[in-house]
């Protein structure tokens, strides 16, 4: 509850939202005839709320986007058009990512220069998996969007395994002298570790190769809606040399940067639907800030092992319904 | 102010202010009805799986609608971005970062494209 006194416009915010949709509510049962009919609408757009503010809550406290989560299951589990999920998922990504930014970046865990040269080529990567998700869509139609949920499938397997394998990553990697593009960007970087009561000192190494592995990343996250903070991760912290925390706190100011441009080809097409986008944002919004603040007193190494289980079973769900719609599976 | 601090800062009150218009905007479709498309309609047509029509973003009369007035509010959010870039740059500029600060105006600039695509 210290979080609701210490960030009185949270506070507001929280209110705000839960009197709009308390007013809506008690207007739709004075008015039979009303716009929504509470039975359906307004549950469906108050759960929503619900689900996301739960999944930003559980996106921060793992050190991923809320993408990764949501899109596979609402992918899974209905029968939205895969576009409109996957729009609703870029906004699910990127704004628990906007609004804990400033936090990130006032405790030193975020060096804006990092972020600044690692999201140049996610934003390049993700507007080419924006454009290729609406060329596959006109190309294959409904066939494309079994193929899509298939990916998706695999493509959770494969970021479970490195959920999985996230013990062998480095918390304080050895900081060795930087090589090409990474010695002329001079990119030495520090923070203060709370824990070790000292600073921590790192210097980015192979900075070409992680470039272009942030094309890929973002490419994915266009393409699925996902985001791609699954991803982002093991990139600062096995390729470029980032300690781990940093990595995962970067990762989230990162990821909302990356996806700002992706976001565009979406709403263009019709894609991003606002009033069903707007319980979703809002969210991300308030859970962006709660996570934050749970992060010190939550086992994240149990909300990590239930992500996995989570992904699994979701990923074979996607697998068996892309299989059908290819009609391959009965 | 350091340059990351300037980037966070701006970037929270813009996205604080874009879910409070994203509120506003629900207000209107959920309690007024003031949406572009009956709201009964929208949902019956994407708990069908299909999607909707393109948005009109050139057109005036689509930000008077509940729609309309979500999409502000997300933009706001998301083009808080750019100011939030450029007023960190001057900054990284003058502690010797150049070549990052090129690369932050290279993103302000990307982000700044894809608005203007899809509003062309």
């Amino acid at each position: 509850m210290g979080v609701l006194v210490r960030v009185p416009e949270l506070t507001l915010l929280i209110v705000l939202s839960l009197a709009c949709y308390a007013a809506s509510a008690i207007f739709a049962l004075a008015q039979p005839d009303a716009a929504v009919s509470l039975g359906s609408i307004l549950t469906l757009t108050v759960a929503s709320f619900v689900l996301s503010l739960v999944i930003a809550i559980v996106a921060v406290v793992a050190g991923i986007g809320g993408g990764v989560i949501f899109t596979p299951i609402v992918l899974g589990f209905t029968s939205l058009d895969t576009l409109v999920v996957r729009a609703t998922g870029l906004v699910v990504a990127m704004f628990s990512g906007l609004i804990s930014a400033a936090p990130l970046l006032k405790q030193g865990l975020v060096d804006i220069r990092l972020v600044y040269v690692c999201a140049l080529p996610t934003i390049i990567g993700g507007l080419g998996g924006a454009v290729a998700a609406f060329q596959l869509a006109s190309i294959m139609g409904p066939s494309g969007d079994a193929l899509v949920r298939l990916l998706l499938g695999l493509l959770l397997l494969m970021v479970a395994l490195i959920f999985v394998r996230g013990g062998r990553r480095h918390d304080y990697p050895q900081a060795k002298p930087a090589t090409g593009v990474a010695a002329i960007l001079a990119l030495d970087m520090s923070y203060y570790e709370v824990s070790l009561q000292s600073q921590v000192s790192y210097k980015i190494r192979r900075l070409g190769w992680a470039m272009g592995l942030f094309v890929v990343v973002g490419f994915v996250g266009g393409f699925f809606g996902l985001g791609g903070g699954w991803a982002m991760v093991p990139v600062l912290n096995l390729v470029m040399a980032v300690p781990l925390k940093a990595a995962a706190a970067s990762s989230g100011v990162l990821l909302a940067l990356g996806n700002a441009a992706a976001i565009w080809p979406y709403i263009v097409y019709g894609a991003l639907v606002p009033l069903l986008v707007a319980p979703w944002m809002l969210g991300q919004v308030i859970g962006g800030v709660l996570g934050a603040h749970l992060l010190s007193r939550v086992k994240v190494a149990v909300v990590r092992r239930l992500l996995i289980v989570m992904l699994c079973l979701t990923a074979i769900k996607l697998i068996h319904r892309g299989l059908q719609g290819l009609g391959v599976a009965p | 102010m350091s340059a990351g601090k300037n980037y966070g800062t701006v970037l929270y009150w813009g996205t604080m202010l874009g879910s409070v218009i994203v509120l506003l905007g629900s207000l209107m479709g959920l309690m007024l009805g003031l949406s572009w498309m009956p709201l009964q309609q929208q949902y019956d047509l994407l708990l069908s799986g299909q999607q909707l029509a393109s948005v009109p973003l050139a057109q005036w009369r689509y930000y008077a609608s509940a729609d309309g007035v979500i999409l502000i509010g997300l933009g706001c959010a998301i083009l808080s971005l750019v100011p939030a870039i450029l007023g960190s740059l001057p900054r990284l500029w003058r502690s010797g970062a150049r070549l990052v600060a090129v690369c932050g105006l290279l993103n302000a600039a990307l982000i700044l494209g894809a608005v203007a695509s899809a509003i062309n």
